[in-house]
């Protein structure tokens, strides 16, 4: 009986992972054995990825009701990071930004002040991965864009105004 | 069933641009719909990849990320050839696993 669980749960698991991998019904029978192999494989590695891990919670708040919760209260201003952003954004819905620095930084914040949930990701990079980071966010107004780097347990901070012409229902 | 995202890495004199595209709708929570109804907020909160086993990027999402959120990072120690595994989970406990190959 001590096996029974762990065989309902790699069962659940590669029927998780088969419906997820392909939709083609004649594969089925092979997608079950490739997604066994892959879920058997996610069950022992993915969860060893969040150890550590401090979750994070978007709410509606203050910018700097937002940043006490993440226990940031000083963060140095530093010029060693750069945050690459438009001075105007015409669609708030889809920002182009990238935040790049020089320091040793393990993790990154992104916070909008006006955004009605001001926080917008945090980003690890695992020794070996360049602190940099590239993606889209939203804006809802024209806004201050803040940055956090995390190097050598200090927190450093860059800031950048957009303008937005088109709100994005900022999150 | 969520789509697959798209995953392109390319290694270059040792270090791997990668960029993955997942597809999410990102929902707020304050969006309202054509009826004025408000949408129900639904994002990716954890987005993890790794190659060989090894993690080399991981973020935590808020719905303040785009729709079709487009990740850009770029990491050294792995080759052409080797497999790269993206994983997210979102707001409502799914979650969709990809796989590609550095190129």
């Amino acid at each position: 009986m001590a096996s029974t669980p762990d065989k309902t749960m790699a069962y659940d698991a590669s029927q998780r992972s088969a419906r997820a991998s392909r939709s083609h019904s004649r594969r089925r029978f092979l997608t079950f054995f490739a997604g066994a192999g892959a879920a058997i494989a996610s069950l022992s590695i993915w969860p060893a990825a969040a150890a550590g891990l401090v979750r994070r919670s978007f709410e509606p708040d203050t910018l700097e009701a937002a940043l006490q919760k993440l226990g940031i209260a000083n963060a140095q201003p530093s010029a060693a990071i750069q945050m690459l952003l438009p001075d105007v954004a015409e669609d708030g819905a889809a920002v182009q930004m990238s935040l790049a620095t020089t320091l040793p930084a393990r993790r990154a914040i992104v916070l909008v002040r006006k955004n009605r949930i001001p926080l917008v990701a945090e980003f690890e990079f695992p020794a070996g991965t360049l602190p940099f980071v590239a993606t889209r966010i939203k804006m809802a107004e024209d806004s201050e864009v803040l940055a956090l780097v995390e190097a050598d347990g200090v927190w450093h901070s860059a800031r950048r105004h957009v303008k937005v012409t088109l709100g994005g229902c900022g999150g | 069933m969520p789509e697959a995202m798209r995953i392109r890495a390319v290694e270059k004199d040792g270090m791997v641009d990668a960029r993955v595209q997942i597809r999410h709708d990102m929902e707020s929570g304050s969006r309202r719909n054509e009826a004025g109804e408000i949408v129900p907020a639904w994002y990716i909160t954890r987005f993890w990849v790794q190659v060989d086993g090894r993690e080399v990027f991981s973020a935590q999402l808020g719905p303040g990320v785009s729709r079709n959120p487009l990740l850009h990072f770029r990491f050294k120690g792995a080759r052409k050839g080797q497999a790269i595994v993206a994983r997210w989970e979102d707001s409502r406990g799914e979650s969709r696993e990809d796989r590609g190959f550095i190129e």
